[in-house]
């Protein structure tokens, strides 16, 4: 039987002469009845620290699982991250220790009302996340996965230690990709799955939430591998587990319509947070969740780049000229030890703040107007800004500027007067060339504000070294986004709520996709996809 | 003339000025060096360039031609060094500097397509010094002497050796003295200089910035 006759008589199996004068018969047989090419009892898109967790608790459980990840290899944004995971409530490692612990105490540290990062939260999942700490960590001791065996520090406003961290995996840059903690924990957390039978489907991109009838639970889904779609059926449940959302522009800019296209994000290119699975969710009625999160301006939402002159300059992750991503990262970043040693300027050569400001002032005003007083058709986002400096800084820091250190083709430049590098300046997020003589009254400004020892435009303190010794260099220094802080609504089950809080049923949701819980990274990340694989295995069907 | 049309009238001969290696504060009264470099950006050979430094009168104080090897690690930055009478008040000030390209023999003029650079170079001006401060910096929590520690008296500036020493000549008066480098936190205190004398200064290691945010 072809697909076509297929789909035919099975739509009249199903009793399409409801529906009539709207479609052809054909088109609402599509829409009523899928062909699966693939079947399992659990469904997971995304093969990051939370999918790969919630694949291994539902095969745990006697589930059968398909993993589907649109990546070529394993592991998110977990795998170039620093494997710092501080979860506590009494693991195994907290009491090799010494340290006492527990459950409440976890849940009082996070719902802390002063805690200006986390007050925002939705303590229902605080509570379920707490009570699940300890089980999580031992889980992952379980799996395979190693830590640093050190005594933990406090961290995240928290009145016990549980700060551990994962050893890297191995020495091979082509295992690790970046040779960062986190592959210690994706790569064994792999290991373990594939051992006990996850089936994981690479290149697989989520482009469809499978649900017939809206009134049913949900099916499956469908992703597409090299441009064919493939059906897959979820007998018991359906996780989204895509991670977050911050590359993906339009969403970001519903919560902050300042965050264009020039904005990079942590993690990129290995991984990117396209909002996959928000999207097809929200088409289905799901709700958002914590969405303040996003613009409290706490945590790591927005950041000041540390590695300047490359396209991907977070501040915790530099990339390694070894990285198998390097061809397509361009440059590790010249690491600026100290905002003394250069200025900062906008896209039309102006200076426009206090370099040494770390907060989100300093943020907030790079994401400014900039002179762009409406006389341009882009109105929102700050635009590029450079670090300008010259040779003197250049030996004070011990900086190699060239290559693999910057990326010349568009985020570095080196000229021999400030003139020169105002029209050097060339990238694809500077719509405008710099006016050269705005760069060198802005450097004439700041050097004379060096003599007198006080800026009296931005009040930065400490004026130490004029830019004045050529070469001189322009750094790609624009702030980079990281966490997403909100996403999906889900309840104490990782059970997607739709937008009158009734429950999507079939549909799952762990990870940087889910909203509510503002808790940075891994230790947030790893408990919701085992709960979330737990409960989806549990479903009796 | 607009930003845009600024733009718009770039050439690809269009020479710039870079100034560096000029005290501040000088001394009033005295003799000054200064380095100047000229660039054209389709980096063509301007070796010979007539240099002019004019005061804020503009009475014309000094000048030079530029030498025939590039500045090291530039492309075509070719420079000389000058020496002229820095002004006699103390004080802001500023020098213009004009740039006039080397003259085309067959023309009876200067050579057309690199035009007239120009550049203003601002600098303060002091009282001769009268006071030499030693200034000796160690790390608060070893007693270890610090080298490169990056200081300042006011408006005078110097670098610790490797020995954690720094001299600094400057006129009597009350100073506010910093020192600072990269890890340690920034040491500010106010001195008054009456006499030759020493500083004996202690700065603490930064502590290291929790890093909770990791990828």
């Amino acid at each position: 039987m072809n697909r076509r006759k297929f789909i035919t008589k099975g739509a009249l199996g199903v009793g399409a002469t409801a529906l009539v004068g709207v479609t052809t018969q054909d088109e609402v047989a599509a829409q009523r009845v899928t062909r699966w090419d693939r079947a399992a009892d659990v469904v997971i898109a995304g093969a990051g620290a939370s999918g790969l967790c919630a694949a291994i608790m539902a095969r745990d459980l006697g589930a059968s699982v398909i993993v589907v990840e649109q990546n070529h290899d394993i592991g998110g944004h977990a795998m170039v991250s620093g494997g710092r995971i501080p979860l506590g409530g009494g693991t195994r490692l907290q009491k090799k220790f010494g340290i006492v612990d527990s459950a409440d105490q976890v849940y009082l540290d996070h719902t802390d009302p002063g805690n200006l990062e986390l007050r925002y939260s939705d303590r229902d999942l605080v509570r379920v996340w707490a009570d699940e700490n300890a089980a999580t960590f031992d889980f992952l001791l379980d799996n395979g996965v190693e830590f640093e065996e050190v005594m933990p520090t406090l961290v995240n406003g928290g009145t016990v230690p549980r700060l551990f961290r994962t050893k890297v995996y191995s020495a091979d840059l082509k295992v690790t990709i970046n040779g960062s903690p986190g592959s210690g924990l994706v790569r064994a957390l792999e290991k373990s799955a594939r051992a006990k039978g996850v089936e994981i489907l690479l290149r697989h991109s989520l482009t469809r939430i499978v649900r017939e009838d809206p009134s049913q639970r949900v099916q499956g889904i469908t992703a597409t591998f090299e441009n064919t779609p493939v059906n897959v059926q979820a007998r018991k449940g359906f996780i989204i587990a895509t991670g977050g959302f911050t590359s993906n522009v339009a969403y970001r800019r519903m919560f902050d319509p300042r965050l264009t296209d020039e904005y990079q994000v942590a993690g990129e290119p290995w991984s990117r947070q396209n909002a996959d699975g928000e999207t097809l969710a929200m088409a289905m009625g799901a709700a958002l969740w914590g969405t303040s999160n996003v613009a409290s301006e706490r945590g790591r939402s927005v950041t000041k780049t540390r590695h300047i002159g490359a396209r991907y300059g977070y501040e915790n992750l530099r990339w390694n000229p070894g990285s198998p991503m390097f061809p397509l990262v361009g440059g590790s970043g010249l690491t600026v030890k100290s905002y003394q040693d250069l200025i900062c300027v906008d896209q039309s050569g102006k200076r426009f703040w206090n370099e040494l400001d770390d907060t989100y002032g300093f943020l907030n005003a790079c994401l400014g107007r900039h002179d762009n007083n409406a006389r341009s058709a882009k109105l929102n986002g700050g635009g590029p800004i450079w670090a300008i400096f010259d040779a003197d800084a250049v030996r004070r820091e011990e900086w190699e500027p060239k290559p693999p250190n910057v990326d010349p083709k568009g985020w570095f430049f080196s000229a021999d007067t400030i003139a020169d590098l105002a029209r050097k300046i060339t990238n694809p997020y500077q719509l405008q060339p710099i006016p050269p003589r705005n760069l060198e009254d802005a450097v004439s400004k700041y050097n004379s504000y060096v003599d007198a020892g006080k800026d009296p435009e931005f009040g930065r303190p400490g004026l130490m070294f004029k830019i004045q010794k050529p070469p001189f260099y322009a750094a790609w220094a624009t702030p980079i986004l990281h966490d997403a802080l909100a996403g999906l609504r889900t309840n104490g089950r990782c059970e997607v709520l739709d937008i009158r809080g009734q429950v999507i049923p079939g549909l799952y949701c762990a990870g940087e996709s889910a909203g509510g819980f503002s808790l940075h990274g891994l230790p947030r990340v790893t408990v919701f996809g085992r709960m979330a694989g737990r409960e989806a295995a549990r479903v009796r069907t | 003339m607009s930003e845009r049309e600024e733009i718009a009238s770039h050439a690809s001969h269009d020479t710039s000025l870079a100034v560096w290696d000029l005290a501040s504060p000088v001394v009033a009264g005295r003799r000054a060096t200064l380095k100047v470099g000229i660039a054209c950006p389709s980096g063509c050979d301007l070796t010979g360039t007539r240099i002019d430094v004019y005061n804020e009168t503009g009475t014309r104080i000094g000048g030079a031609s530029l030498g025939s090897a590039p500045w090291p690690a530039t492309t075509a930055l070719y420079w000389a060094e000058l020496e002229v009478a820095a002004p006699e008040a103390e004080g802001d000030h500023s020098w213009s500097l004009q740039a006039t390209a080397p003259l085309d023999h067959a023309r009876g003029r200067p050579e057309p397509s690199h035009g007239h650079a120009t550049s203003i170079v601002r600098f303060v001006a002091s009282r001769p010094p009268e006071h030499r401060v030693t200034l000796e910096v160690i790390d608060k929590g070893s007693g270890v002497p610090l080298t490169g520690v990056e200081l300042r008296l006011g408006r005078f500036r110097a670098a610790t050796n490797d020995a954690g020493i720094a001299h600094v000549e400057v006129p009597g008066g009350t100073y506010e003295v910093c020192a600072w480098k990269i890890g340690y936190d920034v040491l500010s205190i106010t001195a008054q200089i009456a006499g030759d004398t020493t500083i004996h200064l202690e700065v603490a290691v930064a502590p290291e910035p929790e890093q909770p945010y990791w990828m």
